[in-house]
């Protein structure tokens, strides 16, 4: 029995295989999301957004556990004030931290491809606002009361990405994350000082604004997305 | 097969199984060795289970890269041409499964039928006797089934996937090939 190949096919062979072993291996998150199912170019998109880095992600939540531990438990509305006011202002600085030339050393290489900024854009913020999400919701189960309130930060969360994402077409990333978040935290401790509740601004009313301001914001990005494609000098 | 015959296999065998032993200590040269000493015989048996060589050599590749990450994994149980050929068959059928291969024109690749030919002249020889020749007279429907289970040993949900048939008529096929080699063997 004789087998045969041709040897240059062998070679051939031999060549893919030590490609492939010098290629460098996708980290664990970025096979965990194709896994998942995302195509690869997302999947490096995401894992290359810049806010996503991990000290990132330390250094916030620490911060926050040590706001919620350092609040008095006897008054626990106060204490999901806290929370509630903060979280929101987690995703919208993650989404502003990830586009632009000042957070992105690929930027200006990025608005050189074919693919849209809006799209790059959308992404990452998807992908930060999906992180930050899952990453408060943790905390949220550790604070000292956590009713179904304690998760009241998703919807303004969704509201204050998007806001952030419109303003991004009108200003520079950070000078429109400084906005919307400021606006925010008026918003909400007006909303307090008109009323006997803290939580005034979390009730359906306030959510209700907050997703408007979602979709809202959505339809100023997409209709001024021309913007995202610009080099402005900042 | 002579006694000498089976001397240089076992002696070849325990070559392999020091190379991967090499490859379990990341050596790159030893799965080097490991690949030229069987990539000739694993291609164009490949190719006579699957009629697209594009697919054929992603196999091979992806068996050695995971050659490479697995060698530890061997359990030394059997033959290491037999553990490599268990990977690279699997292999196969994930290529096989993210695209169904294109029909290839027999006639037109000519090196390719002497590739499918071969379990039949291993058959034609002699060499496993008048199961030998029982397993000629079978159906070559029911006689691909048989050497995808019995040779490749693959379950019947794996060979169903590398024959493109369901699951069912690999099993009907396969008690119909018991069946006659029963009978003729009988």
């Amino acid at each position: 029995m004789s087998y045969t190949t041709d040897p240059a096919r062998i070679e051939r062979n031999w060549r893919a295989i030590t490609i492939e072993l010098d290629s460098p291996r996708p980290g664990r998150l970025e096979r965990m999301l194709q896994r998942l199912g995302l195509p690869t170019d997302v999947s490096r998109l995401v894992v290359a957004t810049p806010a996503l880095r991990r000290s990132w992600f330390v250094a916030l939540g620490l911060s926050m556990l040590i706001g919620l531990l350092a609040t008095d438990a006897a008054k626990p509305r106060d204490d999901l004030f806290v929370l509630l006011l903060i979280a929101p202002l987690v995703p919208t600085l993650g989404v502003a931290m990830a586009y632009g030339s000042n957070a992105d050393p690929a930027h200006e290489v990025g608005l050189a491809t074919p693919m849209s900024g809006l799209r790059l854009v959308l992404t990452r913020a998807a992908a930060v606002l999906g992180f930050s999400a899952a990453f408060l919701a943790l905390i949220s189960l550790l604070a000292p009361s956590a009713p179904a309130m304690a998760f009241g930060w998703l919807i303004p969360s969704f509201g204050l990405c998007s806001a952030t994402v419109a303003a991004m077409t009108f200003m520079a990333p950070r000078r429109a994350a400084t906005v919307a978040g400021t606006l925010w935290v008026l918003g909400v401790l007006i909303a307090r000082g008109a009323g006997d509740d803290p939580l005034a601004a979390f009730t359906v009313v306030g959510q209700v604004l907050m997703a408007v301001v979602a979709v809202v914001g959505l339809v100023v990005a997409v209709q001024r997305r021309d913007r995202f494609d610009l080099l402005a000098v900042r | 097969m002579t006694n000498s015959e089976i001397d240089a296999v076992g002696q070849a065998d325990q070559e392999d199984r020091a190379l991967v032993a090499r490859i379990a200590r990341r050596d790159r040269s030893a799965l080097e060795q490991l690949y030229r000493r069987h990539a000739h015989w694993m291609t164009p048996r490949l190719e006579s289970r699957c009629g697209d060589p594009d697919l054929v050599d992603m196999a091979i590749q992806d068996t050695f890269v995971s050659v490479w990450k697995s060698a530890k994994k061997y359990r030394g149980d059997g033959a290491v041409g037999a553990w490599l050929w268990g990977i690279a068959i699997r292999r196969l059928i994930d290529q096989m499964r993210k695209k169904r291969p294109t029909s290839v024109d027999l006639q037109a690749v000519g090196g390719l039928e002497h590739a499918m030919a071969f379990e039949d002249t291993l058959i034609d020889n002699g060499t496993h006797g008048s199961l030998g020749v029982a397993l000629r007279q079978l159906d070559p429907d029911l006689r691909a089934v048989l050497i995808a289970t019995a040779i490749d040993g693959l379950t019947t949900k794996e060979a169903a996937r590398l024959l493109g048939v369901p699951q069912g008529t690999v099993k009907t096929r396969l008690m119909r090939a018991r069946q006659h080699l029963q009978e003729t063997l009988a």
